[in-house]
């Protein structure tokens, strides 16, 4: 832990936010309805350090990925600051911004439809060296591309004689490895994985794990890892960030939060996760019903209404992110698993 | 005690003019009344080929070739289509893992629950309350007002929830569970499985759950069968299948989940990939992937041996795994 404060900051992240107003129908207009607004991310605060990787959780709907294109600059924020390696992109805009883009790249969900099927691996691979100007004009580019190309190949497992090959004659955790390949193109510093691996087979899933570990080592790259699963989370990240409506509810070194969850939601989100041991059997729910719309968001704590410690202050005051243990932050005005109380 | 439903030696193969896909080769299993029974696999292995091959909805260019389904007696894949259609849907129910396209989405919650109401003649009434029942039964607030509803109207646990309830509505003694949770929330997921488990005891009704997931396994099911590229490759009641696999490739499966304890955070993970079923390799299919793998494994098939207990595995060299354990004893959080 004392060494984290040693290495470098990648991503930092201030309060940022990101809102999405809901199309208003004529009537609507008639009506003098006002606009609904859906507020996907609401003043979220992040730092993401050289070599090391932050996990994302929570439910569908909760903002995860809204927030990874926001700080990637895919979607243009409502508010707060995004600084890579220090430098501020919030407002950038046109080259300047194409230039910052070389340094973060991201790794989607679907290797089916994420790559070009009509491309060839050199000519994705090619596109993103090219686009970026990563290999320098001259007499053998041609040669040093390819060379390139073969680097990033032998760097994620891949068989060099498949350069020439389409997405289509591969298989899904092969397509996931191009895509890999296509985001190291242009050595980024940092990498968004946004459920890079929930689409593949378990075994196919534990390769590429092994080889995103891998290659953060060797390349000492920043990631925001957003996933689902809980136990991917925890193998992955040294940081985790739970999300839920919008909000970071709890944000921990990884091993602490498994360990000693403060939030109530974490805790029964590690609950809901079912466990690999048939003679421990829960016949109780983890949870009954599902997140309220985002767009009717319940005054208070968001959580107040499926919490099953609420009070009438979580019913009126939303609490703030706050230390609780060095590290870990959370917001609840009742946190768990706190030191005096164990 | 009679098992309610038996497969044996089931074959259904994808026949084009260049190639023949052995999706399903020659499975069998038999599932007790009351049982929930797993199959396990990763895509491609012919777990729901195995599923619809049973209610015969297999598509063109699919075909059964072989094998017997006996349910009560019969053999399903003998049956007139008019028999079939008595049974299928009706004693063998079916829910999906996509409720919004395995619905109708132009008809009312209620018009698809009276539809596959077991009982024809009743009144208006009777049908309206039995409906309010079932989906009081699987956890819909306010049933009747969501009665008259249609499916994109609920959310997306609910959506599975209705789904239950219209699959239950016919009062099936047996429910093909494909994937029934994958596509949602772990939240939700908790809330669906914990449900199925429910009225499987409250109904006695026995449960075929198709999965990828060995901890939904581990929640749900009696017996599991671990299926490969078209063959069943283990069977074995769900604490022994993880706590002492003694197929390589269950064994790799389970190993491949992280556990979160990994000192040095590398997963043992399975090379390779699946072989494809159009060019199977001789012997053994799991052979070129697995690290035990002897002289035998690429020339000769293996065939199912019992090893007591219920437990049934098809490798030469099973003894290799043997006192080896699958989860590590300390794996009993997330």
């Amino acid at each position: 832990m004392t060494q984290t404060t040693e290495k470098r900051m990648v991503v930092e992240v201030r309060d940022l936010k990101k809102c999405f107003p809901s199309k208003r129908t004529i009537t609507d207009a008639i009506a003098k309805k006002p606009a609904q607004v859906l507020t996907a991310v609401d003043g979220v605060s992040l730092e993401i350090r050289e070599g090391e990787t932050l996990g994302l959780v929570g439910e569908s709907g909760c903002g995860k990925s809204t927030l990874a294109r926001t700080l990637l600059r895919l979607y243009e924020p409502d508010g707060g600051q995004i600084f890579f390696n220090g430098v501020d992109v919030t407002n950038m805009k046109g080259t300047e911004l194409r230039k910052q883009r070389r340094d973060f790249q991201m790794i989607f969900q679907d290797p089916y439809s994420s790559l070009n099927p009509r491309k060839s691996v050199r000519a994705t691979l090619e596109e993103a060296l090219r686009v970026h100007n990563i290999i320098e004009p001259g007499p053998d580019q041609k040669e040093r591309i390819e060379r390139r190309i073969y680097t990033l190949l032998d760097l994620v497992g891949m068989n060099r004689n498949s350069i020439d090959r389409y997405p289509g004659e591969f298989s899904g955790g092969q397509r996931q490895r191009i895509g890999i390949a296509r985001a190291l193109a242009v050595n980024p510093s940092f990498i968004v994985a946004d459920e890079p691996v929930s689409a593949l087979d378990v075994s196919i899933q534990a390769q590429v794990l092994n080889l995103l570990t891998e290659i953060q080592a060797k390349e000492n790259l920043a990631f925001l890892f957003i996933s689902h699963d809980l136990r991917v989370v925890r193998l992955i990240s040294h940081q985790v960030a739970v999300m839920y409506l919008g909000k970071v509810i709890e944000y921990a070194p990884t091993e602490d939060l498994y360990e000693t969850p403060h939030h109530p939601y974490t805790q029964i989100l590690m609950k809901a996760a079912p466990v690999l041991d048939a003679t421990n059997r829960n016949r109780d729910y983890a949870i009954e019903g599902e997140p309220p719309s985002p767009l009717n968001l319940p005054t208070g704590c968001r959580f107040h209404p499926r919490c099953p410690y609420a009070t009438d202050k979580c019913r009126e005051e939303q609490p703030e992110l706050r230390e609780v243990a060095p590290g870990c932050k959370v917001a609840c005005h009742y946190p768990l698993n706190l030191p005096e109380q164990k | 005690m009679e098992p309610i439903l038996e497969v044996k030696d089931l074959k259904t193969y994808f026949i084009t003019k260049d190639s023949t896909a052995k999706a399903v080769d020659g499975v069998s299993f038999s599932v007790m009344p009351g049982e929930t029974f797993g199959l396990v696999g990763e895509s491609g292995c012919g777990k729901s080929a195995t599923c619809r091959s049973i209610l015969q909805l297999i598509h063109k260019p699919g075909r059964t070739v072989g094998g017997e389904v006996i349910y009560k007696g019969q053999n399903i894949l003998d049956m007139p289509p008019a028999e079939l259609r008595k049974i299928r849907g009706s004693e063998i129910g079916m829910i999906f893992q996509e409720p919004m396209t395995s619905l109708n989405p132009v008809l009312k919650i209620k018009e698809q629950i009276f539809e596959n109401l077991k009982d024809k003649n009743l009144t208006k009434q009777q049908k309206h309350d039995r409906a309010i029942e079932l989906l009081k039964l699987v956890g819909i607030p306010t049933p009747e007002t969501r009665l008259d509803e249609y499916i994109h109207q609920y959310s997306g646990g609910m959506r599975q929830r209705a789904m239950i309830a219209i699959a239950l509505a016919a009062e099936p003694k047996v429910l093909l569970a494909d994937e029934p949770t994958t596509a949602l929330d772990v939240t939700i997921q908790d809330q669906i499985i914990k449900l199925l488990g429910k009225l499987k005891t409250q109904l006695g009704m026995s449960i075929i759950l198709i999965t990828h997931d060995l901890g939904v396994v581990a929640q749900m099911c009696d017996y599991v069968a671990v299926m490969y590229a078209g063959h069943i490759v283990e069977k074995a009641d769900t604490n022994t299948l993880l706590t002492a696999p003694r197929h390589p490739y269950t064994y790799g499966l389970i190993r491949s989940i992280p556990t979160g304890l990994e000192g040095s955070k590398k997963l043992e993970s399975i090379e390779g990939m699946p072989p494809d079923l159009n060019n199977m390799p001789e012997g053994c299919p799991f052979a070129p992937r697995c690290k035990f793998k002897g002289e035998l494994c690429t020339k000769v098939r293996p065939e199912m041996r019992k090893l007591g207990n219920g437990h049934e595995v098809a490798c030469h060299y099973t003894e290799k795994l043997e006192g080896v354990s699958g989860l590590q004893s300390s794996e009993k959080k997330v």
